[in-house]
């Protein structure tokens, strides 16, 4: 059994129970601790809105504004006091780096499609819903490179290859730009320029950056250049040798996903948007800010 | 080695006593924190000195709750960050700390939702648990909290405050008053530091034709302090007080000129660390100004002063009360500072950092019979502390000079000292420094 096998058969399981296990106990942790606090203050937004008349004179639409003001509030402040870690932290990292890649480059698009197994690739039963969800995400999927198909590694990938049928087929000049090298370099350079710039810190004496933190950063990084590496392996790489790559590429991939719960990346799946809907209670509905 | 574990375990004790406040909330801000350094530039503490910043403020609270309440934590310290509980640790943490002013504006753009300034406060709240507070804030707390702040020279001094608001206003000033329309909660620092403030209020309140009353002794030094000092538990006895007094005289609102910490605490964290209802509104004398320039109610004479305004950070972003600019406006030619309404930045005075000032110590002293100035030169800590927090307030009073005016104008005891001593120290031409309720007076 190479380690290719091995990665897929016999630890995919075990990540995505500890990856569960891991979000459970922070979760329940969360319920655990959470409080209702009676009595409460008067709420300003119960203030305004008898000002103005109702709830609904403030408006449907205002919450909405609110809401979007929470999220957008760091990212406009992030462009008015520090370009640099907009453009290298959350532009690069989030925005065009990370994100796209993971869940728009063709290749983890068929990953993903196969760990849903309501959306397995197949034929089995599959309600319209999903079949459209599917199709659109196939439609926006990213190519890896431009011009190239996609390797053949899993079957399910060969079907959905190359770029014909998504929206890359009608936007063609758009592949030369943006394609899975491209963003996979810039994503490089995100991890690389946070890992110097948290070495910078640490050396300004900031003391809230831990030896965890960039366990997680390297990691990250490693992810990103074992997935490039293994897909720019030349043609005449034996096959063991390529199973090889891309096993060390899912390997690393697997340990992040195991470590998530207990990283700073878990972020994007519980806290950001946590933190988020607590600042609009807490700031906007309760205080009036 | 016996007697070093019987000292930890004191100190894991208090961790465990101030636990009763951590909840989800708490839990949030200890944990979701991604170092990505977007609030380091609001942070006041941070443009005076690179170490301090919001994740930094909070960092030393995270590393006791890792050490204790953190599985990870437990296991793997060194990675983990997870620091015991020391007299060391204890020195370490006050250094951040009291760096911060608590003036909230980290929340505002944290990418997490992240308050740092309650981070902040939950590790003064350990340090005073653990009896390693600064004596000065333990001194004005004790004081305050036991009642012992009614020194036969503050009752002295409350009087020639209450003669002179009757010479200035033309009647008997109403004291200890049922049912009336407000409850001006004056306290000793209001006497001392923001006497014509509150003589203005309640000359306004006059024009306007609402009632009001006072107590009839100073309701506090400066309740509640047990919240900057760390006492939880002191500042919700002194919030009880308040809300039951204001019930006793039947008023239908706590009218506050100070904002200090009293607006918020009152308005917004009264309910629940005291855990009794608020008795009647809470109002701060801007937003009733505010409303009835807003309603067209009142017209104060328009002079051709160039003004600027000063939002104090437990009023706009702690409290929710925005620029009176409608008021301002009407009565004079308002500019405001290139950081203002939420993103204003804060006069350093926050957190009771004011209480650490010699000279406010001082007058303090004359009248609570307390040596409290002393520890400005005893306690190197404290003279740090101080420092720094009066350099904060001169690059806040840059940007207010930087509009030009002269008049700042503002609505907080702390602000005024603190801006209006670096505008003294400042090189530019002299401006004055008020509370919109002293300009105003002579205005409605
Ligand atoms: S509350 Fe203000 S002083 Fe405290 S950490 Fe946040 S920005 Fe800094
Ligand atoms: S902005 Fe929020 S998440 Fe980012 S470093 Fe500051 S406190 Fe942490």
């Amino acid at each position: 059994m190479d380690l290719l096998t091995f990665v897929l058969r016999y630890l995919s399981v075990p990540t995505v129970a500890i990856l569960i296990a891991g979000f459970t106990y922070k979760t329940l942790r969360y319920a655990l601790f959470a409080r209702v606090y009676t009595p409460k203050p008067e709420f300003r937004w119960r203030e305004i809105a008898i000002k103005k008349g109702s709830f609904w004179d403030i408006g449907f639409w205002h919450w909405i504004k609110e809401l979007l003001a929470v999220f957008l509030r760091p990212i406009i402040w992030s462009v008015r006091v520090n370009i640099i870690d907009f453009v290298g932290g959350l532009a690069l990292l989030h925005i065009i780096g990370v994100i796209p890649i993971l869940f728009l480059m063709c290749t983890h698009v068929s990953i993903w499609l196969n760990y849903l197994p309501y959306m397995a690739i197949g034929p089995i039963n599959l309600t319209p819903l999903v079949e459209l969800i599917q199709k659109i995400w196939y439609f926006f999927c990213i190519p890896v490179g431009f011009g190239k198909g996609v390797v053949e590694v899993f079957s399910t990938v060969t079907a959905h290859s190359g770029l014909l049928g998504t929206i890359w087929s009608y936007l063609s000049a758009i592949p030369i730009v943006l394609n899975g090298d491209v963003l996979t370099i810039l994503a490089i350079a995100a991890v690389i320029y946070k890992i110097i710039d948290h070495i910078i810190k640490v050396s300004r004496g900031i003391i809230n950056i831990r030896p965890g933190d960039f366990v997680a950063l390297i990691l990250l990084l490693c992810i990103l250049v074992s997935g490039f590496v293994a897909l720019h392996a030349p043609a005449t790489l034996p096959p063991e040798m390529f199973r090889t790559l891309i096993g060390i590429h899912v390997l690393f991939a697997e340990i992040f996903f195991m470590t998530l719960p207990f990283t700073k990346f878990s972020h994007f799946l519980f806290g950001y948007w946590y933190g988020k809907i607590h600042e609009l209670y807490d700031a906007y509905a309760k205080r009036g800010v | 080695m016996m007697r070093l574990q019987t000292t930890e375990k004191k100190y894991e004790n208090a961790f465990w006593r101030i636990s009763k406040y951590i909840d989800s909330t708490i839990i949030h801000y200890v944990e979701n924190c991604i170092s990505c350094g977007i609030c380091y530039e609001a942070c006041p503490a941070y443009h005076i000195d690179k170490r301090y910043a919001p994740a930094t403020i909070g960092e030393w609270f995270r590393r006791f709750y890792r050490r204790y309440m953190n599985i990870a934590g437990r296991i793997l310290r060194k990675l983990m960050h997870a620091y015991p509980i020391t007299p060391e640790n204890l020195a370490k943490a006050s250094e951040y700390a009291y760096r911060c002013t608590n003036c909230g504006l980290c929340y505002m753009v944290c990418a997490a939702g992240i308050d740092s300034g309650a981070l902040a406060c939950l590790t003064r709240a350990l340090i005073r648990e653990a009896d390693h507070a600064p004596q000065i804030l333990k001194t004005l707390e004790e004081l305050e909290v036991s009642g012992k702040y009614l020194t036969p020279k503050v009752e002295e001094a409350y009087s020639k405050f209450i003669e002179e608001a009757k010479k200035i206003l033309g009647h008997d000033v109403p004291v200890n008053d049922r049912d009336k329309a407000f409850l001006i909660p004056v306290s000793v620092v209001d006497i001392l530091f923001a006497k014509d403030a509150v003589i203005g209020t309640m000359k306004i309140l006059d024009k306007l034709g609402l009632s009001w009353t006072i107590p009839e002794r100073p309701i506090g030094i400066r309740p509640p302090i047990g919240y900057a000092s760390g006492n939880l538990s002191a500042a919700a006895g002194m919030i009880r007080t308040l809300y039951a007094y204001a019930q006793s005289l039947n008023v239908k609102a706590i009218l506050v000129v100070d904002c200090g910490y009293m607006y918020p605490m009152l308005r917004f964290e009264g309910p629940y660390i005291a855990e009794v209802p608020q008795p009647c509104k809470i109002l701060s004398i801007v937003e009733v100004l505010e409303d009835y320039a807003e309603r067209g109610l009142v017209h104060p004479v328009k002079s051709t002063d160039l003004v600027t305004w000063h939002d104090p950070c437990m009023l706009m972003r702690r409290g929710g009360v925005e620029t009176p600019k409608h008021i301002l406006e009407e009565a004079a030619i308002l500019t405001l500072p290139k950081n203002h309404g939420k993103y204003a930045t804060c006069c350093g005075g926050g957190a009771h950092m004011f209480f650490l000032q010699e000279d406010v110590l001082k007058k303090l002293d004359e009248v609570l019979d307390t040596n409290l100035a002393d520890y400005c030169k005893k306690d190197r800590f404290v003279r740090e502390i101080a420092e720094f927090a009066l350099k904060i307030a001169e690059h806040r009073a840059e940007e207010l000079l930087n509009t030009g005016a002269k008049v700042i104008l503002t609505a907080c005891t702390s602000c005024i000292y603190m801006i209006r001593k670096s505008v003294e120290h400042s090189a530019l031409p002299f401006v004055e420094v008020k509370h919109i309720s002293e300009y105003l007076a002579g205005k409605i």
